[in-house]
């Protein structure tokens, strides 16, 4: 499973292993949940591990520095404490996440086990070399990068981050209910965007792949994560302006994206949509969430059946299929090749990015490891798929 | 001259619904905090409230929530004493006063027409650069009740009555 972060503290890679030694140290091969892993003074916790950890011999106190009150009951910006805020639930959910993106954790329901990966990178010094280098293949497993990677590779040298996408696609799709116009909310907000961009760049930083102008020239790409620590370690990173580093080299090879988002996560955790005012309009977007999973589903997996077979997807005759079945993939028949044509933009998000040749035809640059994109789909939406499959692709 | 040492270690009241400070009542909880240096806002705004909370008998909470538009806004600080409210924000940089000030005057009117009876004041508390045109300027739009206060003239002050007593002279 492989969900799409949207929260900053798992940045910090180094602040990640201090949390895989405290999983090892508490569980090892074990499962647990994740409330056992959240800051608990009475118990051992990151603080015994972390070597992040700021001193005040003043008040005999050791401190998270990414905490903005050194005597926050919290403890750790990553977890949180077990009895804080329970609005924070969200970090030790978005972190787990995180670990679970890079191939160090396993879950299952909510039951959660280190993986071999995860055991070995606690083992691994910070200053070393294997350290890069576990952590350069962990990140290029992880689906979201991969997208970002890609449009990092399209840009000149120096580029700015501001046009990155690496949220849900935003298709502004409307119903009509009871004569109001309801905009479903299927796309990420701006400020999730933000939070997952910043994320990404702070690890493809670590990795060497990029690196903020104001650290140009500055960095080893061969010890880029020691270069950059002081940069990553920053509690906050503004930078707009990056030079590529060294290349990931996964474009042009065959190369497959481990860890996608999978089916479940096609679409943004719509029971999070609890504002104030907004009732019907996640009503709505939960009455259509399959929909919209099923069709970026549909684009995902014909995408990765393209690269398989090194040919290109007509988009054309893929809407056409889709049209077939809209109790399986449309919201609204006047709005569905507008929306489509936004949809796409889903495989950059997914780990499977691609080019448009002649104007409406998708050519897959890397593929997508199909077990888990189908993870939990409707096995009739994928007999489906699998069935037009030969018919859209040239 | 002030009359505190820093850094020091204060336990603020913190999260109550302005709802229920209107009514007199507390609902959030107590926090520890370290506080270095009163150039940083978060440090100012909770010694503040600790200042004034330890200074006078207001009831008061930092990041005080107010349902009000998309979802709960968090006010900087609040204080509430026998059918007075009173609303904080902390301005350290001169770009975003106009922007906060206009913000802390639709809030109140939102407040006033919720809470009748009780007398809502803005209080904007600055710790940048100002010039006092500006801020009259400012004062000319407002439409509800709004003072400025400077972040010196708190921290002299030995004991509070009321909290007006910190308004700037404009």
């Amino acid at each position: 499973m492989a969900f799409l972060i949207n929260r900053t503290p798992p940045a910090r890679l180094s602040c990640l292993q201090y949390l895989l030694q405290l999983i090892d140290a508490k569980f090892g091969r074990r499962t647990f949940f994740m409330s056992d892993i959240m800051f608990d003074r009475n118990s051992i916790n990151i603080h015994n591990l972390c070597k992040l950890l700021i001193e005040d011999k003043a008040f005999n106190i050791k401190y998270c520095p990414f905490l903005k009150n050194p005597l926050s009951e919290a403890g750790c910006y990553l977890t949180r404490a077990i009895n804080n805020d329970t609005t924070k639930r969200k970090e030790i959910s978005n972190t787990v996440n995180a670990l679970g993106a890079l191939g160090f954790l396993r879950r299952r329901g909510r039951e959660l086990q280190i993986t071999d990966l995860g055991l070995k990178f606690t083992r691994i010094d910070f200053k070393t070399q294997r350290w890069l280098q576990i952590i350069r293949k962990a990140i290029c497993c992880y689906g979201p990068m991969v997208g970002l990677l890609y449009q990092i590779y399209k840009k000149d040298v120096e580029f700015s981050v501001s046009n990155l996408i690496v949220g849900y696609p935003n298709a502004e799709e409307a119903v009509r209910i009871e004569g109001k116009t309801i905009e479903i909310s299927s796309g990420s907000q701006r400020d999730s965007n933000t939070r997952t961009k910043s994320c990404l760049l702070a690890w493809a930083t670590t990795a060497g792949f990029i690196a903020p102008r104001s650290l140009a020239g500055r960095i080893a790409f061969d010890k880029a994560h020691i270069d950059t620590n002081n940069y990553i370690l920053y509690s906050t990173r503004n930078n707009r302006i990056y030079r590529k580093g060294i290349s990931p080299d996964i474009f042009d090879t065959n190369f497959i994206t481990e860890i996608p988002l999978d089916y479940d996560n096609l679409t943004k955790n719509v029971r999070a949509l609890r504002e104030h005012g907004q009732k019907v309009l996640r009503q709505e977007t939960m009455r259509y969430n399959d929909v919209i999973k099923n069709r970026r589903l549909a684009i995902l997996y014909s995408l990765n059946k393209a690269f398989q077979e090194k040919k290109l997807i007509n988009l054309n005759s893929l809407k056409e299929k889709l049209l077939l079945k809209p109790e399986w993939f449309v919201v609204s028949r006047e709005d569905f090749n507008k929306v489509i044509n936004v949809e796409i933009k889903i495989a950059f998000v997914a780990g499977i990015p691609f080019e448009v040749e002649s104007g409406k035809y998708l050519k897959p640059v890397t593929g997508l490891k199909e077990s888990v994109l189908i993870v939990n789909a409707p096995s009739q939406v994928i007999s489906y798929l699998s069935s037009l499959v030969k018919e859209i692709l040239s | 001259m002030r009359l505190f040492k820093l850094p020091q270690k204060v336990k603020v009241a913190i999260r109550a619904n302005v709802e229920n400070l209107a009514k007199g009542k507390f609902d959030g909880s107590y926090s520890n905090f370290l506080v270095r240096n009163l150039d940083i806002k978060r440090d100012l705004t909770i010694f503040t409230a600790y200042y004034i909370g330890s200074r006078s008998n207001y009831l008061y909470s930092v990041e005080a929530k107010y349902l009000y538009g998309h979802r709960a806004k968090r006010i900087d600080a609040v204080f509430y004493k026998r059918g007075e409210l009173f609303l904080f924000k902390f301005i350290n940089n001169n770009s975003v006063l106009n922007r906060k000030a206009l913000e802390l005057d639709l809030l109140l009117a939102d407040m006033l027409r919720r809470y009748q009876g009780i007398a809502i004041t803005g209080c904007l508390v600055l710790s940048c650069d100002y010039r006092e045109d500006t801020l009259q300027n400012i004062k000319q739009w407002f439409s509800n009740n709004i003072i400025f206060i400077k972040k010196g003239k708190i921290f002299i002050t030995e004991k509070i009555n009321s909290i007006l007593d910190l308004a700037m002279d404009l």
